[in-house]
């Protein structure tokens, strides 16, 4: 299953890569992006000491997780996100006939070049900012590339969810729904803690982003890292079965042509 | 007036067809102001309400419901579109018809901003009408210098959109340029903090881009902030810019024009 993956991403990356001018914008649209949220961010720094009991370091330690699992998101899964328009126009007839799970062959649909510049950012912001916080030891970024692959769980299973509405609701695939979520789970990079409960509760739970950056920076502060880890492993895996189940589940209402 | 008034229509029309979808994306600009303003709340709550750099609770709450009602008007559509009629060659029918490529581009856009500045007018006067000690009313002696300045900012960001998405034509892909264009146009028009939260040299740049002239100008203007310009001095900016765009928008057409091959170009 895995070789077919990698077969697939790896044709699918060739294309990508023959149009150059389209491969170069790509990667520079997902720096500048997120350079300019960090700018935004270092500006309101200037004027406040710390967000929630986190000083500007810490803030962006969070920021590099989500934008570390976000690249990563766009580099292995970024077919996620055509799963409205491939079910409106009929485009999932051809993956189901296949003898290939259907959720591997989506998965491997697209390559998210945005990704790779966002990834670079990410980890820039990481090793960066880890270096100036005094409470993070060596020891740490050992735990770090764990936390990272449960960030990369949990967004998929985020954006798988959200992405299947297209078999419940009759809205073709113009809702944005899934960009919709994402925006909202945006706000997640600063500590969740800040926020009102039912917010925090819908961070957690409904664009559960509160698990990518917060919460293991919370955790490792707080000197609780396995117990985080532990923690966060069982929500991205809930979330992983709900996200599948409620995927499948959707795909026996798929209609072909004409949803 | 009368073919682009019709061209906006139809348009319109076509972004009805889906009517669920259509609801859903109209609200996604509403679900997003309300994550801006939680986090504001929270940033003013831990400061016990003092201003920010000058900005009190209120001014800030204020300034970001504007940013909603008039940045939300544009979307990416207008990339979208091309770039798919770019790539199925269905581009040929734009080139075809008897009105000119921009005429036909700006139309499209206003269609599709009919819907979402009803919309967000409603959620803009409900703010003001239902939680009246968040926000700061704005002067009616205002209204006039903030409309001029807002009809003309936003024929400013129509024309720099159309200029953004006539680069399709050069690359497959249209995201990439859609995605810079926005950050850009979210960073340095004061959609995602007041132009006079950043630092001075910071500022200056900023105001020497078109970008402030679609956002932070009128709502400046609006609300009585301080700006670096007389109102005359940025309508004659707005228009400068206008005209600056509509000659990138020929030298570009022009080069396009001679180079598009008709399905699969």
């Amino acid at each position: 299953m895995l070789k077919i993956y990698w077969m697939l991403k790896k044709q699918y990356l060739k294309t990508q890569m023959e149009y150059r001018l389209n491969f170069c914008l790509m990667m520079i649209a997902g720096v500048v992006i997120r350079t300019l949220f960090m700018a935004i961010t270092y500006i309101i720094f200037n004027s406040i000491p710390s967000i929630g009991g986190y000083d500007r370091n810490e803030v962006f330690l969070m920021f590099a997780l989500f934008f570390i699992s976000e690249g990563l998101g766009g580099i292995f899964y970024e077919g996620l996100w055509s799963i409205p328009s491939m079910a409106h126009n009929g485009e999932l007839d051809m993956m189901l006939v296949r003898p290939v799970s259907p959720l591997v062959q989506i998965l491997s649909n697209g390559f998210g070049l945005q990704g790779i510049g966002t990834l670079a950012l990410g980890i820039t912001a990481l090793l960066l900012s880890s270096a100036q916080i005094a409470w993070f030891r060596s020891v740490l970024y050992l735990c770090l590339p764990v936390f990272i692959l449960l960030g990369m769980v949990v967004r998929l299973s985020s954006y798988l969810l959200s992405a299947s509405h297209v078999f419940f609701l009759r809205v073709g695939d113009r809702a944005n729904v899934t960009y919709t979520l994402n925006s909202l789970g945006g706000y997640a990079r600063y500590p969740v803690s800040i926020y009102p409960g039912w917010m925090q509760a819908v961070l957690f739970t409904i664009i559960p982003y509160g698990f990518i950056g917060y919460l293991p920076v919370c955790m490792m502060k707080n000197g609780s890292t396995l117990a985080g880890m532990a923690g966060i492993a069982l929500a991205a895996g809930l979330l992983f079965w709900l996200a599948r189940t409620v995927f499948y589940q959707g795909l026996k209402r798929y209609e072909s042509m004409g949803m | 007036m009368k073919k682009f008034w019709t061209l906006a229509s139809v348009t319109l029309q076509s972004a009805l067809y889906y009517r669920s979808a259509v609801m859903i994306n109209l609200l996604s600009p509403a679900v997003q102001l309300i994550g801006q303003f939680l986090l504001w709340m929270a940033l003013y709550a831990q400061q016990d309400g003092s201003s920010i750099q000058g900005y009190a609770q209120a001014d800030m709450m204020t300034h970001y419901l504007l940013v909603f009602c008039i940045s939300s008007l544009l979307t990416w559509s207008s990339e979208n579109t091309l770039s798919r009629e770019i790539r199925n060659g269905s581009i040929v029918t734009r080139r075809t018809r008897p009105v000119s490529f921009l005429t036909q581009s700006l139309a499209a856009m206003a269609g599709n901003m009919v819907f979402q500045a009803g919309i967000n007018l409603l959620v803009t006067a409900a703010a003001f009408g239902l939680f009246p000690r968040f926000f700061v009313l704005p002067s009616a002696r205002n209204l006039l210098p903030f409309a001029i300045s807002l009809i003309l900012g936003l024929t400013v960001r129509m024309m720099l959109v159309h200029c953004f998405s006539l680069l399709c034509f050069y690359t497959t892909g249209h995201l990439g340029i859609t995605w810079t264009r926005n950050a850009l146009s979210d960073f340095f028009s004061g959609a995602l903090l007041p132009l006079a939260m950043f630092p001075e040299w910071l500022q200056r740049f900023s105001y020497c881009t078109p970008f402030p002239l679609t956002l932070q100008v009128p709502i400046a203007l609006l609300l009585d902030r301080p700006l670096p310009f007389s109102f005359a001095q940025f309508l004659l900016l707005q228009l400068l810019w206008i005209g600056v765009f509509y000659l990138i928008h020929k030298a570009m057409y022009r080069h396009v024009s001679r180079n598009t091959t008709i399905a699969g170009g």
